[in-house]
């Protein structure tokens, strides 16, 4: 049973939890528009959740789109397993395979950001009969480029340090509690603050805030190199797929330079297109005006009708 | 690092707190394999005594990887009493955070800017438990503890 959402994070997020089992454990999502309409889902990543979408959400259901907004098993409304082990890479991509399953999506569009890059694609490879579109926005799908922020060991690599992480990420929170507040460029109402806090306030809550550092493939070996392998080799398959390139070069995390990566590894999407006064959390600094170049994009390349 | 080995009656009187416990600890294999030299084994507790007297221990986990794979840090505090302050625990666990970064080849000073950066302080005293060579502190560290295995850098 999902926990019941406070008062006050209604009136800035109004709409409603829904949830199902994902590979046994509960996974939360908003789900608004027309059910018949094209599904887009809406991927955040490390320490967010549906709420980073709240500008989102409204101008695709208008839109005439389905939009659904899942967490991430360990973040938002969703359960928060204390077990590391059950939040890999590949469980991740499972877990979103089955919610697709489940709701019986076709036509889907994946719109991520951060690990709703690569954990998205990489649910959408599984299920390439079922994709409409991609849009991408500060994310990666690649091994070979390493930003400069997640070589550096202040703060990056110390924060997730074997034993030291747990410090400094969980007993600290440093990331689950600061980390939106900290890149906002436009800032935030305190609400809107706790609204990204609050999901990880009990303690111990947000193992899946450190896991997701330590599954970033620098090396060979390392947590996610397996699977973001596989997702760079299977990226040529989506040489059909409308895609967007959404960016804000003024992230340190996913530099320009992601994109531009990512459009040598698919030539055919649209952009980057960017995004100025805005960082890592993007849809949170221009949240109106991404749906905006969202719904244009999809209007013009697919259209809302999820089963055509 | 000056390993005690507490007597059992000291222990009896005492809960163990876990404070942080790393399931992965093998997810750097360097780093755990780096451990276990500094520590001398690959499972089983070592303690330490921090500067407020407040007994620790680092428990290692073999699952037969060849290095230990997680790990877990207790704090030992009176049987039926709330812990001590959370700031004296910040400064005990953060000499071990540095001591851990000198062991595992990272750099204790950055520990020590990141934990600034975020606003986590040392309660003024820093554990005389822990100590590796060449961290330098603002706070008062007790001399004559010597990282056993560990060069100074």
């Amino acid at each position: 049973m999902l926990r019941p959402a406070p008062a006050w994070l209604k009136n800035i997020f109004p709409y409603e939890q829904r949830s199902l089992i994902v590979n046994g454990r509960r996974m939360a999502y908003i789900d608004e528009g027309d059910p018949r309409g094209r599904p887009v889902l809406l991927l955040s990543g490390n320490p967010t959740w549906g709420f980073l979408y709240r500008d989102f959400i409204g101008p695709l259901a208008r839109a005439g789109y389905r939009a659904i907004a899942p967490d991430w098993i360990g973040c938002g409304y969703s359960d928060h397993p204390r077990v590391d082990a059950a939040l890999t890479f590949a469980h991740h991509i499972a877990d979103l395979v089955s919610l697709i399953d489940q709701l019986e999506l076709r036509g889907f569009v994946i719109v991520g950001q951060d690990w709703g890059g690569p954990q998205g694609v990489g649910a959408a490879l599984q299920r390439l009969d079922r994709l409409g579109a991609l849009v991408l926005m500060n994310t990666w799908l690649f091994t070979d480029f390493i930003s400069k922020f997640h070589a550096s060991p202040k703060p990056w690599t110390t924060w997730h340090a074997p034993l030291i992480g747990q410090f400094f990420m969980k007993r600290h929170k440093v990331l689950s509690h600061h980390g939106p507040t900290a890149t906002s460029v436009r800032g935030m109402s305190p609400e809107e603050a706790l609204a990204y806090h609050h999901v990880f306030d009990e303690p111990d809550s947000d193992h899946v805030v450190l896991a997701w550092p330590r599954t970033i493939p620098m090396r060979d070996g390392d947590r996610g190199w397996q699977d973001m392998k596989m997702i760079e080799r299977r990226l040529p398959e989506l040489a059909s797929t409308p895609t967007l390139l959404l960016w804000a070069p003024g992230d340190e995390v996913f530099p320009v330079e992601f994109g531009d990566r990512l459009k040598q590894r698919l030539p055919h999407a649209e952009g980057p297109v960017t995004f100025d006064r805005a960082r890592h959390f993007l849809q949170d600094d221009r949240g109106p005006d991404l749906a905006s170049a969202i719904v244009e994009f999809l209007n013009r390349k697919v259209g809302v009708s999820g089963r055509a | 690092m000056n390993f005690i080995e507490p007597a059992q009656e000291e222990l009896d009187g005492l809960r163990a707190d876990p404070l942080l416990w790393e399931q992965e600890l093998d997810v750097r294999p360097e780093f755990a394999e780096a451990i276990e030299r500094a520590v001398g084994k690959r499972a089983g507790r070592v303690y330490w005594r921090s500067a407020r007297h407040h007994l620790y221990a680092l428990e290692l986990a073999d699952l037969g990887r060849g290095r230990p794979s997680m790990a877990m840090v207790y704090g030992f505090w009176d049987r039926y009493e709330p812990r001590p302050p959370e700031d004296e625990i910040d400064a005990d666990l953060l000499d071990l955070c540095e001591w851990l970064a000198g062991v595992g080849g990272l750099n204790p000073a950055d520990v020590a800017k990141v934990a600034q950066h975020a606003g986590i302080r040392s309660a003024g005293i820093r554990s005389a438990g822990i100590r590796s060579a060449g961290i330098r502190s603002a706070g008062i560290r007790s001399a004559g503890i010597k990282s056993a295995g560990i060069k100074p850098a």
